[in-house]
Protein backbone atom coordinates (compact mmCIF):
# COMPACT_ATOMS: atom_id res chain seq x y z
CA UNK A 1 0.00 0.00 0.00
CA UNK A 2 1.59 3.30 -0.88
CA UNK A 3 2.77 5.70 2.11
CA UNK A 4 1.00 9.15 1.69
CA UNK A 5 4.12 11.11 2.29
CA UNK A 6 2.51 14.16 2.12
CA UNK A 7 1.05 13.99 5.33
CA UNK A 8 2.47 14.91 8.74
CA UNK A 9 0.79 13.47 11.49
CA UNK A 10 0.39 14.76 14.80
CA UNK A 11 -1.59 12.96 17.73
CA UNK A 12 -2.67 14.04 20.74
CA UNK A 13 -2.98 12.18 24.04
CA UNK A 14 -4.11 13.10 27.71
CA UNK A 15 -5.92 11.93 30.41
CA UNK A 16 -9.83 12.83 29.68
CA UNK A 17 -11.03 16.62 30.37
CA UNK A 18 -7.41 18.14 30.59
CA UNK A 19 -8.39 20.18 26.91
CA UNK A 20 -7.28 18.13 24.61
CA UNK A 21 -9.82 18.88 22.30
CA UNK A 22 -9.77 22.61 23.28
CA UNK A 23 -6.58 22.83 21.70
CA UNK A 24 -6.81 21.27 18.80
CA UNK A 25 -9.88 23.07 18.05
CA UNK A 26 -8.32 26.49 19.35
CA UNK A 27 -5.27 25.62 16.75
CA UNK A 28 -7.80 24.36 14.14
CA UNK A 29 -10.54 26.66 14.08
CA UNK A 30 -9.99 29.42 16.52
CA UNK A 31 -12.64 29.28 18.57
CA UNK A 32 -13.02 27.64 22.35
CA UNK A 33 -16.20 26.07 23.64
CA UNK A 34 -17.20 26.31 27.17
CA UNK A 35 -18.34 22.59 28.42
CA UNK A 36 -17.22 18.79 28.35
CA UNK A 37 -18.07 16.52 25.44
CA UNK A 38 -15.47 13.55 25.58
CA UNK A 39 -13.89 12.89 22.52
CA UNK A 40 -14.05 9.37 20.84
CA UNK A 41 -11.69 10.55 18.20
CA UNK A 42 -11.60 12.53 15.49
CA UNK A 43 -9.20 14.27 13.31
CA UNK A 44 -8.25 17.81 11.75
CA UNK A 45 -6.12 18.83 9.27
CA UNK A 46 -4.49 21.98 8.49
CA UNK A 47 -2.28 22.93 5.45
CA UNK A 48 0.75 23.73 6.14
CA UNK A 49 4.23 24.42 4.56
CA UNK A 50 6.80 22.34 4.34
CA UNK A 51 10.50 21.94 2.94
CA UNK A 52 9.05 24.76 0.57
CA UNK A 53 5.78 22.82 -0.34
CA UNK A 54 2.53 22.67 0.69
CA UNK A 55 1.51 19.21 3.05
CA UNK A 56 -1.09 18.59 5.36
CA UNK A 57 -0.70 18.45 8.99
CA UNK A 58 -3.53 15.62 10.30
CA UNK A 59 -3.81 16.27 13.78
CA UNK A 60 -5.83 12.90 15.89
CA UNK A 61 -7.52 14.04 18.59
CA UNK A 62 -7.95 11.00 20.50
CA UNK A 63 -10.30 9.89 23.75
CA UNK A 64 -8.73 10.42 27.40
CA UNK A 65 -10.69 7.32 28.60
CA UNK A 66 -8.98 4.21 28.14
CA UNK A 67 -11.74 1.79 26.63
CA UNK A 68 -9.63 1.88 23.19
CA UNK A 69 -6.23 0.45 24.00
CA UNK A 70 -5.95 -1.04 20.26
CA UNK A 71 -6.74 2.25 18.99
CA UNK A 72 -4.07 4.01 20.99
CA UNK A 73 -1.53 1.80 19.67
CA UNK A 74 -2.45 2.30 16.16
CA UNK A 75 -2.29 5.80 16.48
CA UNK A 76 1.04 5.64 18.25
CA UNK A 77 1.92 3.41 14.93
CA UNK A 78 0.85 6.19 12.84
CA UNK A 79 1.68 9.30 14.45
CA UNK A 80 5.00 11.25 13.22
CA UNK A 81 4.83 13.78 16.59
CA UNK A 82 3.24 13.21 19.61
CA UNK A 83 1.47 16.05 22.32
CA UNK A 84 1.44 14.97 25.38
CA UNK A 85 -1.53 17.18 27.69
CA UNK A 86 -1.92 17.12 31.32
CA UNK A 87 -4.19 19.74 33.01
CA UNK A 88 -1.96 21.34 35.75
CA UNK A 89 -5.48 21.93 37.91
CA UNK A 90 -4.41 18.38 38.04
CA UNK A 91 -1.59 16.05 39.41
CA UNK A 92 -3.17 12.76 38.27
CA UNK A 93 -3.18 14.03 34.90
CA UNK A 94 0.58 14.18 34.31
CA UNK A 95 0.94 10.72 35.79
CA UNK A 96 -1.67 8.93 34.01
CA UNK A 97 1.35 10.14 30.84
CA UNK A 98 3.66 7.59 31.83
CA UNK A 99 1.99 4.98 30.29
CA UNK A 100 1.06 6.58 27.36
CA UNK A 101 5.15 7.69 27.16
CA UNK A 102 5.67 3.76 27.57
CA UNK A 103 3.78 2.85 25.16
CA UNK A 104 4.81 5.24 22.65
CA UNK A 105 8.43 4.12 23.45
CA UNK A 106 7.55 0.34 23.16
CA UNK A 107 6.13 0.97 20.09
CA UNK A 108 8.61 3.29 18.52
CA UNK A 109 11.89 1.46 19.25
CA UNK A 110 14.16 3.59 17.56
CA UNK A 111 15.76 6.32 19.35
CA UNK A 112 13.60 8.19 21.16
CA UNK A 113 15.17 11.60 20.58
CA UNK A 114 14.12 11.60 16.37
CA UNK A 115 10.25 11.77 17.25
CA UNK A 116 9.44 15.07 18.41
CA UNK A 117 7.38 15.17 21.55
CA UNK A 118 5.90 17.90 22.99
CA UNK A 119 4.80 18.23 27.12
CA UNK A 120 1.92 20.03 27.26
CA UNK A 121 0.62 22.19 30.53
CA UNK A 122 -2.73 22.83 29.78
CA UNK A 123 -5.24 24.87 31.83
CA UNK A 124 -2.27 27.48 33.17
CA UNK A 125 -5.26 30.06 32.98
CA UNK A 126 -6.84 28.45 36.35
CA UNK A 127 -4.56 29.85 38.76
CA UNK A 128 -6.35 28.76 41.80
CA UNK A 129 -7.09 25.61 41.37
CA UNK A 130 -3.38 24.72 40.36
CA UNK A 131 -1.62 21.68 41.30
CA UNK A 132 1.17 20.94 39.21
CA UNK A 133 3.86 24.18 39.23
CA UNK A 134 5.53 24.93 35.76
CA UNK A 135 9.19 23.84 36.95
CA UNK A 136 7.57 19.90 37.67
CA UNK A 137 6.59 20.08 34.31
CA UNK A 138 9.62 20.91 33.22
CA UNK A 139 11.65 18.33 34.99
CA UNK A 140 9.05 15.48 33.46
CA UNK A 141 9.90 16.85 30.40
CA UNK A 142 13.58 16.71 30.65
CA UNK A 143 13.18 13.15 32.06
CA UNK A 144 11.45 12.45 28.93
CA UNK A 145 13.83 14.37 26.73
CA UNK A 146 11.12 16.01 25.17
CA UNK A 147 10.42 20.01 24.97
CA UNK A 148 7.90 21.42 27.26
CA UNK A 149 5.26 24.25 27.43
CA UNK A 150 2.25 25.75 29.49
CA UNK A 151 -0.51 26.34 27.42
CA UNK A 152 -4.25 27.56 27.94
CA UNK A 153 -6.74 26.49 25.01
CA UNK A 154 -8.91 29.19 26.86
CA UNK A 155 -6.93 32.28 26.27
CA UNK A 156 -5.30 31.06 23.47
CA UNK A 157 -2.31 31.22 25.42
CA UNK A 158 0.94 29.36 23.38
CA UNK A 159 -1.57 27.28 21.48
CA UNK A 160 -0.03 28.36 18.38
CA UNK A 161 3.29 28.08 19.37
CA UNK A 162 2.89 24.66 20.88
CA UNK A 163 2.28 23.59 17.51
CA UNK A 164 4.71 25.38 16.01
CA UNK A 165 7.70 23.79 18.32
CA UNK A 166 6.81 20.70 17.53
CA UNK A 167 6.85 21.11 13.71
CA UNK A 168 10.25 22.53 14.48
CA UNK A 169 11.72 19.70 16.43
CA UNK A 170 10.89 17.30 13.39
CA UNK A 171 14.67 17.08 11.99
CA UNK A 172 13.89 15.17 8.41
CA UNK A 173 11.56 17.90 7.12
CA UNK A 174 11.79 21.57 7.76
CA UNK A 175 7.89 22.91 8.31
CA UNK A 176 6.13 26.16 9.41
CA UNK A 177 3.06 26.69 10.18
CA UNK A 178 1.60 29.25 7.95
CA UNK A 179 1.72 29.44 4.20
CA UNK A 180 2.30 33.14 3.91
CA UNK A 181 1.29 36.24 6.26
CA UNK A 182 -1.86 36.06 6.23
CA UNK A 183 -2.46 33.95 9.57
CA UNK A 184 -0.96 36.54 11.41
CA UNK A 185 -3.29 37.76 13.97
CA UNK A 186 -3.01 40.26 16.26
CA UNK A 187 -3.20 38.19 19.40
CA UNK A 188 -5.33 39.22 22.53
CA UNK A 189 -4.41 38.25 25.83
CA UNK A 190 -1.63 38.39 28.42
CA UNK A 191 2.10 38.37 26.11
CA UNK A 192 3.04 35.49 24.25
CA UNK A 193 6.46 33.89 26.17
CA UNK A 194 8.41 31.61 24.15
CA UNK A 195 8.94 29.14 26.49
CA UNK A 196 9.31 28.24 29.95
CA UNK A 197 7.50 30.77 31.66
CA UNK A 198 6.26 30.49 34.83
CA UNK A 199 2.50 32.06 35.79
CA UNK A 200 1.80 31.70 39.32
CA UNK B 1 -16.07 -1.13 15.98
CA UNK B 2 -19.00 -2.71 15.81
CA UNK B 3 -18.70 -5.85 18.65
CA UNK B 4 -19.89 -9.57 17.41
CA UNK B 5 -21.89 -11.68 19.43
CA UNK B 6 -23.46 -9.23 21.59
CA UNK B 7 -27.50 -8.59 21.27
CA UNK B 8 -28.17 -5.09 20.36
CA UNK B 9 -31.74 -3.01 21.15
CA UNK B 10 -32.89 0.14 19.66
CA UNK B 11 -31.17 1.67 22.66
CA UNK B 12 -27.60 0.11 22.15
CA UNK B 13 -25.27 2.55 21.86
CA UNK B 14 -22.62 1.91 19.15
CA UNK B 15 -19.04 3.60 17.97
CA UNK B 16 -18.42 4.78 14.59
CA UNK B 17 -16.65 7.29 12.15
CA UNK B 18 -18.13 9.79 9.90
CA UNK B 19 -15.76 10.70 7.14
CA UNK B 20 -15.35 14.21 5.15
CA UNK B 21 -14.15 14.30 1.67
CA UNK B 22 -10.49 14.65 3.02
CA UNK B 23 -10.81 11.92 4.84
CA UNK B 24 -10.33 13.07 8.02
CA UNK B 25 -13.58 12.22 10.33
CA UNK B 26 -15.29 12.37 13.79
CA UNK B 27 -15.88 9.32 15.74
CA UNK B 28 -19.81 9.41 16.87
CA UNK B 29 -21.41 7.52 19.85
CA UNK B 30 -25.37 6.82 18.93
CA UNK B 31 -27.83 4.34 19.55
CA UNK B 32 -28.89 2.18 16.94
CA UNK B 33 -32.75 3.62 16.72
CA UNK B 34 -31.42 7.25 16.11
CA UNK B 35 -32.21 8.50 12.52
CA UNK B 36 -29.96 9.55 9.83
CA UNK B 37 -30.87 13.02 9.88
CA UNK B 38 -29.47 13.03 14.06
CA UNK B 39 -25.96 11.65 13.13
CA UNK B 40 -26.00 14.16 10.03
CA UNK B 41 -26.84 16.99 12.07
CA UNK B 42 -23.68 16.11 15.19
CA UNK B 43 -20.78 15.01 12.47
CA UNK B 44 -21.57 18.35 10.51
CA UNK B 45 -21.49 20.33 13.87
CA UNK B 46 -17.91 18.10 15.00
CA UNK B 47 -16.99 18.24 11.40
CA UNK B 48 -17.28 22.09 11.39
CA UNK B 49 -19.55 21.81 8.02
CA UNK B 50 -22.73 24.46 7.74
CA UNK B 51 -25.78 22.50 7.99
CA UNK B 52 -28.02 22.45 5.22
CA UNK B 53 -27.78 20.38 2.11
CA UNK B 54 -25.95 18.56 3.45
CA UNK B 55 -25.94 14.02 2.83
CA UNK B 56 -24.85 11.13 4.67
CA UNK B 57 -23.52 8.92 2.38
CA UNK B 58 -21.98 5.28 2.38
CA UNK B 59 -18.99 5.16 0.27
CA UNK B 60 -18.39 1.38 -0.70
CA UNK B 61 -14.87 0.14 -1.51
CA UNK B 62 -15.54 -0.33 -5.26
CA UNK B 63 -16.36 3.78 -4.98
CA UNK B 64 -19.98 3.67 -5.41
CA UNK B 65 -22.07 6.48 -3.19
CA UNK B 66 -24.99 5.33 -1.82
CA UNK B 67 -27.36 8.09 -0.03
CA UNK B 68 -28.60 7.46 3.50
CA UNK B 69 -32.18 8.66 3.47
CA UNK B 70 -32.70 11.02 6.85
CA UNK B 71 -35.15 8.65 8.50
CA UNK B 72 -32.82 5.87 7.89
CA UNK B 73 -32.47 4.05 11.46
CA UNK B 74 -29.54 1.39 12.58
CA UNK B 75 -26.66 3.33 9.86
CA UNK B 76 -23.85 1.87 11.62
CA UNK B 77 -24.51 -1.79 11.09
CA UNK B 78 -26.59 -1.65 8.08
CA UNK B 79 -23.05 -0.73 6.17
CA UNK B 80 -21.88 -2.97 3.91
CA UNK B 81 -19.06 -5.23 4.96
CA UNK B 82 -16.18 -2.56 3.82
CA UNK B 83 -18.47 0.63 3.48
CA UNK B 84 -17.69 3.34 5.25
CA UNK B 85 -19.81 6.60 6.33
CA UNK B 86 -19.20 9.83 4.91
CA UNK B 87 -20.99 13.17 5.23
CA UNK B 88 -20.72 15.76 2.49
CA UNK B 89 -22.59 18.89 0.65
CA UNK B 90 -24.98 17.39 -1.94
CA UNK B 91 -23.08 19.44 -4.79
CA UNK B 92 -20.06 18.09 -3.86
CA UNK B 93 -21.06 14.06 -4.02
CA UNK B 94 -18.60 13.45 -6.32
CA UNK B 95 -15.41 13.96 -4.45
CA UNK B 96 -16.09 10.98 -2.04
CA UNK B 97 -13.59 8.21 -2.97
CA UNK B 98 -13.23 5.26 -0.50
CA UNK B 99 -9.78 5.14 2.02
CA UNK B 100 -7.34 3.43 2.47
CA UNK B 101 -8.27 0.96 4.88
CA UNK B 102 -11.74 -0.55 2.99
CA UNK B 103 -9.24 -1.64 0.43
CA UNK B 104 -8.70 -4.55 2.66
CA UNK B 105 -5.67 -6.16 3.07
CA UNK B 106 -2.45 -5.81 1.01
CA UNK B 107 -0.12 -8.05 -0.35
CA UNK B 108 2.06 -8.54 2.48
CA UNK B 109 -0.96 -9.67 4.35
CA UNK B 110 -2.76 -12.99 3.38
CA UNK B 111 -2.82 -15.12 6.91
CA UNK B 112 -2.21 -18.12 4.69
CA UNK B 113 0.35 -19.41 7.31
CA UNK B 114 -1.73 -19.34 9.90
CA UNK B 115 -4.22 -21.13 8.29
CA UNK B 116 -1.99 -23.79 7.21
CA UNK B 117 -0.95 -24.36 11.16
CA UNK B 118 -4.75 -24.93 12.18
CA UNK B 119 -6.50 -27.43 11.60
CA UNK B 120 -9.77 -27.50 9.23
CA UNK B 121 -12.10 -28.75 11.88
CA UNK B 122 -11.06 -26.39 14.81
CA UNK B 123 -11.40 -23.29 12.42
CA UNK B 124 -14.75 -24.46 11.66
CA UNK B 125 -15.73 -25.43 14.87
CA UNK B 126 -14.47 -21.30 16.26
CA UNK B 127 -16.39 -19.96 12.82
CA UNK B 128 -19.61 -21.63 14.12
CA UNK B 129 -19.35 -21.08 18.15
CA UNK B 130 -19.24 -17.66 16.38
CA UNK B 131 -21.34 -17.54 13.85
CA UNK B 132 -24.22 -19.29 16.53
CA UNK B 133 -23.66 -16.56 18.71
CA UNK B 134 -24.59 -14.00 16.03
CA UNK B 135 -27.11 -16.14 14.86
CA UNK B 136 -29.36 -16.08 18.10
CA UNK B 137 -28.89 -12.63 18.79
CA UNK B 138 -30.99 -11.95 15.85
CA UNK B 139 -34.07 -10.27 16.81
CA UNK B 140 -35.13 -10.86 20.48
CA UNK B 141 -36.68 -7.94 20.86
CA UNK B 142 -40.12 -8.17 22.38
CA UNK B 143 -43.21 -7.53 20.37
CA UNK B 144 -44.92 -5.48 23.18
CA UNK B 145 -42.61 -2.01 22.80
CA UNK B 146 -43.64 -1.96 19.32
CA UNK B 147 -46.87 -3.05 19.19
CA UNK B 148 -47.34 0.15 21.64
CA UNK B 149 -45.62 2.17 19.17
CA UNK B 150 -48.07 0.54 16.20
CA UNK B 151 -51.01 1.01 18.47
CA UNK B 152 -50.79 4.73 18.91
CA UNK B 153 -50.57 5.56 15.56
CA UNK B 154 -53.61 4.03 14.54
CA UNK B 155 -56.12 4.49 12.67
CA UNK B 156 -54.10 5.16 9.42
CA UNK B 157 -52.90 1.47 9.25
CA UNK B 158 -48.89 1.11 8.05
CA UNK B 159 -48.01 -2.45 6.39
CA UNK B 160 -46.21 -2.59 9.64
CA UNK B 161 -49.25 -2.62 11.59
CA UNK B 162 -50.81 -4.82 9.93
CA UNK B 163 -48.94 -7.35 10.05
CA UNK B 164 -48.37 -7.01 13.55
CA UNK B 165 -51.77 -7.38 14.60
CA UNK B 166 -51.61 -10.34 11.72
CA UNK B 167 -49.28 -12.05 13.32
CA UNK B 168 -50.26 -11.59 16.99
CA UNK B 169 -53.26 -13.50 15.46
CA UNK B 170 -50.90 -16.47 14.80
CA UNK B 171 -48.80 -15.78 17.89
CA UNK B 172 -45.76 -14.68 16.30
CA UNK B 173 -44.70 -11.72 18.52
CA UNK B 174 -40.74 -11.86 17.95
CA UNK B 175 -39.53 -12.07 14.59
CA UNK B 176 -38.95 -8.33 13.86
CA UNK B 177 -35.75 -7.96 12.50
CA UNK B 178 -36.60 -10.34 9.77
CA UNK B 179 -39.95 -8.53 8.58
CA UNK B 180 -38.17 -5.05 8.77
CA UNK B 181 -35.61 -5.70 6.83
CA UNK B 182 -37.57 -7.06 4.03
CA UNK B 183 -39.72 -4.13 4.19
CA UNK B 184 -37.08 -2.13 3.76
CA UNK B 185 -37.92 1.24 2.09
CA UNK B 186 -41.66 1.08 3.03
CA UNK B 187 -42.84 4.39 5.23
CA UNK B 188 -43.33 2.34 8.91
CA UNK B 189 -43.87 3.89 11.90
CA UNK B 190 -41.89 3.54 14.83
CA UNK B 191 -38.19 2.76 14.62
CA UNK B 192 -37.32 -0.36 12.98
CA UNK B 193 -34.30 -2.18 14.44
CA UNK B 194 -32.15 -4.27 12.14
CA UNK B 195 -28.96 -4.87 13.94
CA UNK B 196 -28.54 -8.03 14.70
CA UNK B 197 -29.84 -9.31 11.80
CA UNK B 198 -27.33 -6.96 9.93
CA UNK B 199 -24.32 -8.03 11.95
CA UNK B 200 -25.50 -11.46 10.79
CA UNK B 201 -25.27 -10.70 6.65
CA UNK B 202 -22.39 -8.70 7.29
CA UNK B 203 -20.79 -12.04 8.88
CA UNK B 204 -22.28 -14.24 5.78
CA UNK B 205 -20.51 -11.71 3.10
CA UNK B 206 -17.38 -11.69 5.29
CA UNK B 207 -16.84 -15.63 5.67
CA UNK B 208 -17.85 -15.60 1.38
CA UNK B 209 -14.93 -12.72 0.72
CA UNK B 210 -12.77 -14.15 3.07
CA UNK B 211 -12.29 -17.59 1.28
CA UNK B 212 -11.63 -15.39 -2.14
CA UNK B 213 -9.22 -12.74 -0.53
CA UNK B 214 -7.13 -15.79 0.89
CA UNK B 215 -6.76 -17.27 -2.15
CA UNK B 216 -5.97 -14.43 -4.31
CA UNK B 217 -3.41 -13.42 -1.65
CA UNK B 218 -1.56 -16.70 -1.88
CA UNK B 219 0.83 -16.02 -5.03
CA UNK B 220 2.30 -19.55 -5.11
CA UNK B 221 0.55 -22.15 -6.92
CA UNK B 222 0.89 -24.85 -4.24
CA UNK B 223 0.39 -22.79 -1.05
CA UNK B 224 -2.69 -21.38 -3.02
CA UNK B 225 -3.94 -25.19 -3.66
CA UNK B 226 -3.48 -26.10 -0.16
CA UNK B 227 -5.44 -23.03 0.70
CA UNK B 228 -8.24 -24.28 -1.33
CA UNK B 229 -8.42 -27.68 -0.05
CA UNK B 230 -8.47 -25.59 3.53
CA UNK B 231 -11.49 -24.02 2.76
CA UNK B 232 -13.93 -26.50 1.05
CA UNK B 233 -12.63 -28.92 4.28
CA UNK B 234 -13.59 -25.81 6.26
CA UNK B 235 -16.99 -25.81 5.04
CA UNK B 236 -17.27 -29.48 4.95
CA UNK B 237 -16.91 -29.47 8.64
CA UNK B 238 -19.13 -26.46 9.08
CA UNK B 239 -21.82 -28.15 7.06
CA UNK B 240 -21.24 -30.92 10.02
CA UNK B 241 -21.35 -29.06 12.58
CA UNK B 242 -25.09 -27.47 11.42
CA UNK B 243 -23.84 -24.00 9.97
CA UNK B 244 -25.25 -24.37 6.43
CA UNK B 245 -24.91 -20.81 6.34
CA UNK B 246 -20.81 -20.76 6.79
CA UNK B 247 -20.75 -23.71 4.96
CA UNK B 248 -22.73 -22.31 1.56
CA UNK B 249 -20.99 -18.83 2.09
CA UNK B 250 -17.35 -20.24 1.56
CA UNK B 251 -18.49 -22.36 -1.13
CA UNK B 252 -19.93 -19.36 -2.96
CA UNK B 253 -16.87 -17.38 -2.34
CA UNK B 254 -14.85 -20.22 -3.89
CA UNK B 255 -17.44 -20.11 -7.20
CA UNK B 256 -16.81 -16.35 -7.54
CA UNK B 257 -15.07 -15.72 -10.98
CA UNK B 258 -12.01 -14.55 -9.25
CA UNK B 259 -11.57 -18.06 -7.58
CA UNK B 260 -13.25 -20.27 -10.55
CA UNK B 261 -11.04 -19.45 -13.05
CA UNK B 262 -7.95 -20.49 -11.21
CA UNK B 263 -7.77 -23.41 -13.53
CA UNK B 264 -3.98 -24.30 -12.18
CA UNK B 265 -5.21 -24.37 -8.62
CA UNK B 266 -8.50 -26.59 -8.93
CA UNK B 267 -6.26 -29.03 -11.41
CA UNK B 268 -3.63 -30.06 -8.19
CA UNK B 269 -6.84 -30.84 -6.04
CA UNK B 270 -6.96 -34.34 -4.57
CA UNK B 271 -10.64 -35.92 -6.79
CA UNK B 272 -11.69 -36.63 -3.20
CA UNK B 273 -11.78 -32.91 -2.11
CA UNK B 274 -13.04 -31.84 -5.72
CA UNK B 275 -15.75 -34.20 -4.83
CA UNK B 276 -16.64 -32.32 -1.49
CA UNK B 277 -16.77 -29.34 -3.03
CA UNK B 278 -19.07 -30.50 -5.57
CA UNK B 279 -21.83 -31.75 -3.44
CA UNK B 280 -21.31 -28.57 -1.39
CA UNK B 281 -21.56 -26.57 -4.40
CA UNK B 282 -24.67 -28.51 -5.57
CA UNK B 283 -26.56 -26.89 -2.32
CA UNK B 284 -26.29 -23.63 -3.93
CA UNK B 285 -27.56 -24.69 -6.96
CA UNK B 286 -30.53 -22.37 -7.63
CA UNK B 287 -32.57 -24.14 -10.05
CA UNK B 288 -36.48 -25.17 -9.16
CA UNK B 289 -36.40 -22.49 -6.73
CA UNK B 290 -33.65 -24.15 -4.75
CA UNK B 291 -35.11 -27.60 -4.76
CA UNK B 292 -31.63 -29.43 -3.52
CA UNK B 293 -31.03 -27.02 -0.52
CA UNK B 294 -34.70 -27.56 0.39
CA UNK B 295 -34.40 -30.59 0.21
CA UNK B 296 -31.49 -30.90 2.30
CA UNK B 297 -32.07 -28.63 4.97
CA UNK B 298 -35.64 -30.26 5.49
CA UNK B 299 -33.78 -33.45 6.71
CA UNK B 300 -32.02 -31.27 9.28
CA UNK B 301 -32.65 -31.22 13.06
CA UNK B 302 -31.80 -28.40 15.10
CA UNK B 303 -29.92 -26.66 15.77
CA UNK B 304 -29.31 -25.34 12.14
CA UNK B 305 -28.00 -22.04 10.89
CA UNK B 306 -29.92 -22.28 7.63
CA UNK B 307 -28.09 -20.09 4.81
CA UNK B 308 -29.44 -16.49 5.56
CA UNK B 309 -29.62 -15.38 1.74
CA UNK B 310 -32.23 -17.95 0.42
CA UNK B 311 -34.81 -17.30 4.06
CA UNK B 312 -34.53 -13.14 3.11
CA UNK B 313 -35.14 -14.10 -0.75
CA UNK B 314 -38.10 -16.10 0.10
CA UNK B 315 -39.34 -13.01 2.40
CA UNK B 316 -38.86 -10.55 -0.09
CA UNK B 317 -40.48 -12.33 -2.64
CA UNK B 318 -43.31 -13.09 -0.20
CA UNK B 319 -43.83 -9.44 0.20
CA UNK B 320 -43.15 -8.08 -3.14
CA UNK B 321 -45.23 -10.53 -5.08
CA UNK B 322 -48.53 -10.05 -2.52
CA UNK B 323 -50.78 -7.46 -1.95
CA UNK B 324 -51.23 -7.03 1.73
CA UNK B 325 -54.45 -5.71 1.47
CA UNK B 326 -57.32 -7.33 -0.65
CA UNK B 327 -60.23 -5.19 -0.61
CA UNK B 328 -59.56 -3.78 2.35
CA UNK B 329 -59.11 -7.24 3.82
CA UNK B 330 -55.94 -8.00 5.38
CA UNK B 331 -54.48 -11.01 3.04
CA UNK B 332 -53.56 -14.12 5.10
CA UNK B 333 -52.59 -15.71 2.74
CA UNK B 334 -49.66 -13.90 2.52
CA UNK B 335 -49.39 -13.55 6.53
CA UNK B 336 -48.93 -17.36 6.36
CA UNK B 337 -46.32 -16.86 3.57
CA UNK B 338 -43.94 -14.70 6.22
CA UNK B 339 -44.75 -16.76 8.92
CA UNK B 340 -43.44 -19.85 7.43
CA UNK B 341 -39.95 -18.48 6.92
CA UNK B 342 -40.12 -17.31 10.42
CA UNK B 343 -41.02 -20.57 11.50
CA UNK B 344 -38.04 -22.27 10.02
CA UNK B 345 -36.29 -19.55 11.36
CA UNK B 346 -37.61 -20.59 15.13
CA UNK B 347 -37.32 -24.18 14.52
CA UNK B 348 -33.54 -23.85 13.20
CA UNK B 349 -33.38 -22.44 17.02
CA UNK B 350 -35.25 -24.87 19.08
CA UNK B 351 -32.19 -26.25 20.53
CA UNK B 352 -28.93 -24.59 21.27
CA UNK B 353 -25.67 -25.26 19.69
CA UNK B 354 -23.79 -27.08 22.49
CA UNK B 355 -20.41 -29.39 20.70
CA UNK B 356 -17.77 -29.84 22.75
CA UNK B 357 -14.46 -28.68 20.62
CA UNK B 358 -12.25 -30.73 18.83
CA UNK B 359 -8.82 -31.21 19.80
CA UNK B 360 -7.02 -28.31 19.07
CA UNK B 361 -4.04 -27.44 17.39
CA UNK B 362 -3.65 -23.59 18.65
CA UNK B 363 -4.91 -21.75 21.90
CA UNK B 364 -7.81 -21.37 21.62
CA UNK B 365 -8.05 -18.14 22.12
CA UNK B 366 -5.69 -17.42 19.09
CA UNK B 367 -7.92 -19.21 16.92
CA UNK B 368 -11.04 -17.26 18.28
CA UNK B 369 -9.46 -13.95 17.89
CA UNK B 370 -8.58 -15.12 14.21
CA UNK B 371 -12.10 -15.60 12.87
CA UNK B 372 -14.20 -13.13 15.07
CA UNK B 373 -11.78 -10.53 12.98
CA UNK B 374 -10.87 -11.51 9.64
CA UNK B 375 -10.08 -8.91 7.23
CA UNK B 376 -11.03 -8.99 3.54
CA UNK B 377 -11.29 -7.39 0.33
CA UNK B 378 -15.14 -6.69 -0.93
CA UNK B 379 -14.70 -5.47 -4.32
CA UNK B 380 -14.82 -8.03 -7.40
CA UNK B 381 -12.52 -5.72 -9.29
CA UNK B 382 -9.30 -5.62 -7.25
CA UNK B 383 -9.75 -9.79 -6.61
CA UNK B 384 -10.29 -10.32 -10.26
CA UNK B 385 -7.04 -8.22 -10.85
CA UNK B 386 -5.61 -10.11 -8.32
CA UNK B 387 -6.53 -13.37 -9.77
CA UNK B 388 -5.39 -12.32 -13.25
CA UNK B 389 -2.06 -11.80 -11.55
CA UNK B 390 -1.54 -14.98 -9.81
CA UNK B 391 -2.50 -17.01 -12.74
CA UNK B 392 -2.58 -15.04 -16.23
CA UNK B 393 -4.78 -15.56 -18.95
CA UNK B 394 -3.01 -17.54 -21.44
Amino acid sequence: MPEQSNDYRVVVFGAGGVGKSSLVQRFVKGTFREGYVPTIEDTYTQVISCNKNVCTLQITDTTGSHQFPAMMRLNITKGHAFILVYSVTSRQSLKELSAIWDAILETKNEAMGDIPVMLAGNKCDETESREVNCSEGEEQAKRWRCNFMETSAKTNFNVKELFQELLNMEKNRNMTLSLDGKEKKSQKGPHKFKEKCCLM
Amino acid sequence: MIEKGEIFFGFSAVIFRVHCADHTYCTLRFPLEAPAALIKRSAADKLGLKQGDLLLVEVKSTGERIIIPDRRTCVATGLSLNGALFISPKEHLDALTPLQEQMGPGVMDGTGSFLESVSSQELAYWLTVTDWEAFQCIHPVSGGSLQRDFAAKAPTWSFAQILNVAFIVMGFNHCYELLYKVLEGESLSGQPMTGNLDVFIRRTSELQYWAATEICLATNLSKRSALMRKFIKVAAYCQEYGNVNGALAIVSGLSTPAISRLNHTWEKLPTRIRKVFGELEGLTDPSRNHRRYRMYVGTLKPPVIPYMPILLKDMTFSHEGNQTLLDSLVNFEKMHLLAQSLRMMRACRARSWEIPPPPSTKSEAEVRSYVTSLHVIDCERILNQMSQRVEPRR
